[in-house]
């Protein structure tokens, strides 16, 4: 197996040329005829590829002293073009030209794959229409977006629901429980068991289902978790009461749920139906299960949103991944939504982590809630951040240090003044502000984890939660006590000696004025008690708006929205001919460095500007040069097919939690990366042959399911009829809406693997016309989905 | 000029300060084509399975230097683990049966393995495992990424390399070529060590999923397939990731017929009392009762061997995480001394595995672990240790040359001024480099020439590195050079 690639043959016969509006020192040179070549009495010419390509021309001369023209006589397929060798004529010369796509075309396709989580049919005909530049700047005010997204609507379902289940085959029932999957509360009433399969059809075979009676140990026995259940007569689904269950911890199985044994009368082995009511309270929204021993059946009440489990503090991990894919699905803000992902995977938590430590500090089995609760909180905060016009890098950079999930997660939460742990403040550095070794040593990361000594998390009093210095509830009464785990400070065991960090040290002679030079020593005083807190704050306050820092973070988000090739640490700001990536940073960095409209320097807004509005953005440099990651792949996927139908709803959607699963199986664990460095940004950290696989069968999966995405339906709404059936047009609609930078001439070959895909069998090598096809059938829908599952399936697709 | 991506400048500027030829820069040597053209490459049938112990794996716990009285309740009030009882001996043998609530007795009269790694018994004392101590490099980074990157690109302190250690060394070798998988990963993203411009390395993480789904039933998978493959042959106009996602594509198809015909989901490899399993992946096969989170490991190190065995293939590995212990780290019981018991099953299990397929095969291999540092000398606050300097290194296989390497009386400085001590007060210091280890292996074992292992590792030769012959670097460490284990 030869692992050359196709090779350019670098004989240039005559220098390709050129047909646009205006040329810029970063276009690429011209196409080089590579070769020309008589085969089977053709001659052919074969040249090298253009990037975004419209159209290539063949240009012919007999003499050089005439002028080059057109030369239709051949045929152009891909980079080949054939014609008919003229015997008895002299060589003539050649030239290839090439039309690109305009450079509205060309930046509105690398706008939507970085600015947005990809196109979609409809956004490539807006931004058509409103033109790139106003599509970004609509972007960089998503506050100006009105949206009222259903994910984003907290609903706790009113009224009395009714669950049932069936068993699956013949069961024996022993032991029924009942229990609400999270601390909270709700109202149960009517539970019944009954034999056969018609819920309520029958004898009722459970005692006081109908909770009409007082709990009596005969009947219902409670475990610890539940205690606080009871017989209420303030709502009841029928008769005059309902259990009022309260959980202080999570149910899951017997000695943690209300449960009733079955086994006195000695039920035979059939098929049993459960079913009853259940009615969600409005302070403390839980799920609720009722189930036999053994899970054979489980009614489970209906899950609430993840926006509502959230909000209430009852959320699972994959609640919190699954509104953060929705929204980069579905929202019209799409670039707070990288920016929200582009923060999160910035300053990394890792929310196992925090469930570890939380585990014996809250009720057993609520471990994962309250650390999603973490997650969701500093996230929540950074979006604030993001809407508002006068978000800096320092109110991100704050929001982080103050997380209680930072705190846990690098060890500051058990630092304390003797036994610094230096974790925190090597990545604080490292990672989040300077970048490695750009600017600090060893010996400052030692200084540094003194100062963040005695940073605590607890749980602090409801009323309490943003005061560090509040005493936290005592540990006897934390399960009992309304409250938030949240930061706290333990002022004895701070490190109040005085602290010096960068001693001497001055801003490197690379970064030129205003900052060459200058010394960006930090002193902090000796402190004692609450003072002490100041130690870190004062650190985030000089660390923020460095130049390393803001070198580093211009690197950074360059490296997210531009190009992988940015490098912190080695430009030299003062040399003369800087290249297009140092001048880039360097505009950055002025840019942070100018003051906005509150007067704060470090405007995240100011320095978005910089990048979009520069011409390695909005060109060559930057179109599709980079990989999707699995978030952006899977999402980028759902978008690429869905546009609005005229009659509601869309022509491709997705549950959130499918492509979470499918990000899990391409190694991207939302909120969850071990590691503090933030998942990479460079292809080659996601590409190898079985993540394309698994990508490819993400895409096909999808396909077969029509409520997921159904291509049939957007050719329909997109074509008119009369193209519906004409294999070139359907084709050369999917090429252009997933491939919107690339140019038809450089789809050429796949254009025609395409249609070669609609017009064979599913065996592969049997020729079928799709003209022939009814549009209705399902031979159709296959072939299109088939076709549109191999162009997604093709290398191009991962680009971004 | 043509729009070179700066990803292949950067590799280009990389192969010339490397003094390869420009068409080096296409991943086969021009004088390696020419030998192979003359047949003169020996195609040597040599593997090597990798684990990097990811987070810094601590080595003074791994291998206990008991000898030196600074490794003490002091230093280590939780994570201490006192020397073997009876001290027998000088027998250079693992005792019979040793107490498993101590160190175990390497017969150096120094050094002692953590219990957990008793298992190791009978491949140590047939002198199938070199346990080496002391493993760094100089200007030793404490970041993991870095450190991790250092010890995978084969460069200390050179951030910029994309290549690995390992890919070069088959990619530069010319062993790689004619191999359907010259390189299997078995983690969730390919290392660095496996990583260069051309995509030499599978995936096989779950080989049950290693296919097309088909759009219409099953019934197009095929007619995906052979479309999609042939795509990647088309030519396009150059991205800074095009030619990595096309050459990735190109073996698609026959990677997976290939992976159809191994059978990588049977798991009945057995120990000899014909029921234990050797690679505990489920509870069904946890005869050893190890924590469930090791199946997911062993399932890699199944999947790793099975296709050594089975295939080409030259290189698998997989990673082991877990072992930041920054908190509770724990001695006898834990997540270190977890590892340390899968650890010392998985050099059993692979020595059994590997012997029952072909009795040469075992001597054909070498097992050989990675860990981005050791950790700090003295415990911290939190009964745990914090990033450090050097650590341990564990190579097995038939042919190598086992035995306890730079943890003796006369390799080691006793004392709280020892080797212990001896960087920043704090660290363990180096006496020999990882280079000089993969070095070795790279050329006796795989067959590089020495030419070859200097474009493999840069500056192996050179006299000031040591890493050869050993004596004092640029940053006046001692170190021995070669140890001589292959």
């Amino acid at each position: 197996m030869s692992y050359l690639r196709n090779s350019r043959w670098f004989l240039a016969v005559l220098a390709g040329s050129l047909v646009l509006s205006s040329v810029s020192a970063e276009d690429p040179s011209p196409p080089r005829i590579a070769s020309i070549r008589i085969e089977n009495s053709q001659q052919v010419l074969r040249f090298s590829p253009y990037p975004a390509a419209q159209e290539f021309k063949v240009l012919r001369t007999d003499a050089l002293g005439l002028p080059f023209m057109v030369d239709s006589s051949g045929i152009l397929s891909g980079y080949e073009w054939k014609t008919p060798l003229r015997a008895g004529t002299p060589a003539s010369f050649y030239r290839i030209q090439v039309t690109p796509i305009s450079e509205e075309s060309l930046a509105g396709a690398t706008v939507l794959n970085r600015i947005a989580y990809g196109p979609t049919p409809d956004e490539l005909e807006r931004i058509k229409a409103i033109g790139v530049q106003a599509y970004i700047d609509e972007q960089l005010a998503p506050e100006r977006i009105q949206e009222d997204l259903d994910i984003d609507q907290v609903v706790i379902p009113s009224g009395w629901q009714f669950v049932s289940m069936t068993s699956s085959g013949n069961v024996t029932p022993t032991l029924l429980y009942v229990y609400l999957n999270s601390i909270g509360e709700g109202y149960v009433d009517d539970v019944r068991l009954v034999s056969g399969t018609a819920a309520g059809v029958g004898a009722n075979l459970l005692r006081n289902g109908d909770f009409e009676a007082p709990l009596n140990t005969n009947d219902w026995r409670i475990s610890a978790n539940h205690a606080r259940s009871a017989i209420t007569t303030q709502v009841s689904y029928s008769g005059a009461s309902s259990l009022k269950l309260v959980a202080t911890a999570p149910g899951t199985t017997k000695d943690s749920s209300i449960f009733q044994y079955l086994t006195n009368q000695a039920l035979p082995s059939g098929r049993y139906t459960l079913s009853y009511r259940y009615l969600h309270t409005t302070n403390a929204p839980s799920r609720a299960t009722v189930r036999f021993t053994g899970s054979n059946p489980t009614a489970a009440s209906a899950v609430l949103s993840p926006i509502t489990a959230l909000t209430y503090g009852s959320a699972a991990l994959e609640d919190l991944s699954t509104w953060h894919i929705l929204h980069a699905v579905r929202s019209q803000r799409q670039l707070i939504e990288h920016l929200t992902h582009f923060v999160d995977n910035h300053f990394v938590t890792y929310q196992d982590k925090s469930e570890e430590y939380l585990a014996g500090k809250v009720p057993s089995g609520a471990e994962a809630a309250f650390a999603t609760d973490l997650e969701y909180r500093e996230l929540k905060k950074w979006r604030e951040v993001l809407m508002n016009p006068n978000g800096t890098f320092y109110d991100l950079l704050k929001i982080s240090a103050e997380s209680p999930a930072m705190v846990i997660y690098l060890d500051t939460v058990a630092s304390k003044k003797g036994a610094a742990n230096e974790n925190y403040a090597r990545e604080l550095m490292e990672l989040f502000t300077m970048g490695v070794d750009n600017g600090y040593d060893q010996k400052d990361i030692e200084e540094m984890s003194r100062a963040w000594t005695g940073w605590r998390v607890d749980k602090l009093p409801l009323d309490q939660e943003n005061n560090p210095f509040a005493t936290p509830i005592p540990t006897a009464n934390r399960n009992t006590t309304p409250g938030l785990w949240t930061l706290s400070f333990r002022a004895t065991d701070h490190d109040t000696t005085a602290k010096t960090m960068f001693p001497r040290k001055t801003i490197d002679a690379r970064f030129g004025p205003p900052h060459a030079g200058n010394p960006y020593e930090l002193k902090l005083a000796a402190r004692t008690g609450t003072a002490g807190m100041q130690d870190g704050y004062d650190i985030i306050k000089h660390l923020a708006d460095l130049p390393y820092t803001q070198e580093y973070l211009s690197v950074k988000l360059c490296r997210y929205f531009v190009h992988e090739n940015f490098v912190h640490g080695v430009y030299d700001y003062t040399a003369p001919n800087l290249s297009p990536e140092a001048a880039l940073i360097r505009h950055c960095m002025r840019a942070w460095d100018t003051p906005a409209a509150d007067g704060r320097k470090g405007n995240l807004r100011t320095v978005l500007k910089v990048i979009f509005n520069s011409p390695v953005f909005r060109q060559h440099l930057a179109s599709q040069q980079k990989v999707r990651t699995p978030l952006e792949f899977t999402v980028a996927s759902v978008r690429a097919l869905r546009a609005a139908k005229p009659g509601g709803g869309f022509t491709a959607d997705c549950t959130g939690a499918d492509l979470n699963n499918t990000m899990i199986r391409l190694g991207m664990r939302l909120f969850n990366r071990e590691e503090p460095d933030g998942w990479s940004e460079f292809g080659a950290d996601w590409i190898n042959s079985s993540s394309l696989i698994e990508r490819m069968r993400f895409v096909q999966e999808r396909l077969r399911s029509v409520s997921l995405a159904d291509p049939v339906a957007l050719l329909k709404l997109k074509l008119p009829s009369t193209q519906w059936r004409d294999a070139g047009a359907v084709s050369d609609y999917f090429l252009s809406i997933l491939f919107p930078g690339e140019g038809k001439a450089n789809l050429d070959l796949d254009r025609a693997n395409a249609i070669i895909f609609l017009n064979t069998l599913d065996n592969g090598t049997t020729a079928s016309s799709f003209s022939v096809l009814d549009p209705n059938s399902t031979t159709y829908g296959n072939r299109v989905k088939g076709m549109v599952g191999y162009l997604m399936g093709l290398p191009r697709f991962q680009e971004q | 000029m043509n729009i070179l991506t700066r990803r292949t400048f950067l590799e280009r500027s990389l192969q010339v300060a490397l003094g390869a030829t420009a068409s080096a820069f296409l991943n086969i040597p021009a004088f390696i084509q020419r030998a192979m053209a003359q047949g003169t490459i020996p195609q040597r049938n040599k593997k090597i399975l990798f684990i990097f112990l990811r987070g810094g794996n601590d080595g003074l716990n791994t291998i206990i230097p008991w000898g030196d009285g600074a490794y003490n309740k002091t230093t280590r009030p939780t994570l201490y683990l006192p020397p073997p009882d009876p001290l027998t001996s000088v027998s250079g043998r693992i005792p019979t049966t040793p107490d498993l609530t101590r160190g175990v007795d390497l017969g150096n009269n120094f050094a002692a393995i953590h219990p957990g790694l008793a298992v190791l018994k009978p491949v140590f004392n047939d002198g199938q495992v070199a346990l080496i101590h002391r493993v760094g490099y100089p200007k030793q980074s404490r970041s993991h990424f870095d450190s991790q990157r250092y010890w995978e690109n084969g460069m200390p302190s050179k951030n910029l390399t994309s290549s690995g250690i390992f890919y070069r060394a088959i990619a530069n070798t010319g062993l790689a070529v004619g191999r359907k998988f010259p390189a299997i990963s078995l983690e969730g993203s390919d290392p660095l060590l496996l990583r260069g411009p051309a995509p030499l390395t599978i995936n096989l993480a779950d080989p049950s999923r290693y296919d097309m789904y088909g759009v219409a039933g099953n019934s197009d998978k095929q007619k995906l397939l052979s479309l999609i493959t042939a795509e990647y042959r088309i030519p396009y106009p150059e991205k800074d990731n095009r030619e990595l996602l096309f050459q990735t594509g190109v073996g698609l198809k026959d990677a997976i017929d290939l992976i159809k015909t191994i059978g990588l989901t049977a798991n009945s490899f057995f120990d000899t009392d014909g029921t234990t399993h050797l690679f505990p992946i489920d509870g069904a096969s946890n005869q050893k009762a190890f924590t469930s989170s090791s199946y997911g490991y062993f399932k890699n190190i199944k999947t790793a061997a099975q296709i050594l065995a089975s295939t080409d293939a030259i290189i698998a590995g997989t990673s082991l995480g877990g072992f930041d212990t920054h908190n509770n780290q724990g001695a006898l019981t834990g997540g270190h001394s977890d590892r340390m018991k899968w650890l010392g099953w998985t050099m059993y299990a692979l020595r059994k595995f590997f012997t029952n397929v072909n009795p040469t095969l075992w001597d054909d291999t070498i097992v050989v672990t990675l860990s981005e540092f050791g950790r700090t000398t003295k415990e911290n606050g939190n009964q745990g240790t914090d990033h450090a300097e050097a650590g341990v290194m564990f190579v097995a296989g038939g042919k190598v040359k086992g035995g306890v390497y730079q943890c003796s009386n006369d390799s080691w400085t006793v004392g709280p001024s020892g080797s212990m001590f001896q960087v920043n007060q704090r660290y363990l210091k180096r006496s020999v480099d990882y280079r000089s280890i993969f070095g070795e292996i790279i050329r006796d074992h795989l067959g590089a020439t020495p030419a070859q292992l200097a474009t493999v590792i840069p500056g192996y030769g050179d006299a000031r590195e040591s890493l050869q012959n050993g004596g004092v670097t640029l940053d006046g460490t001692r170190i021995v050079g070669e140890l001589g284990i292959i």
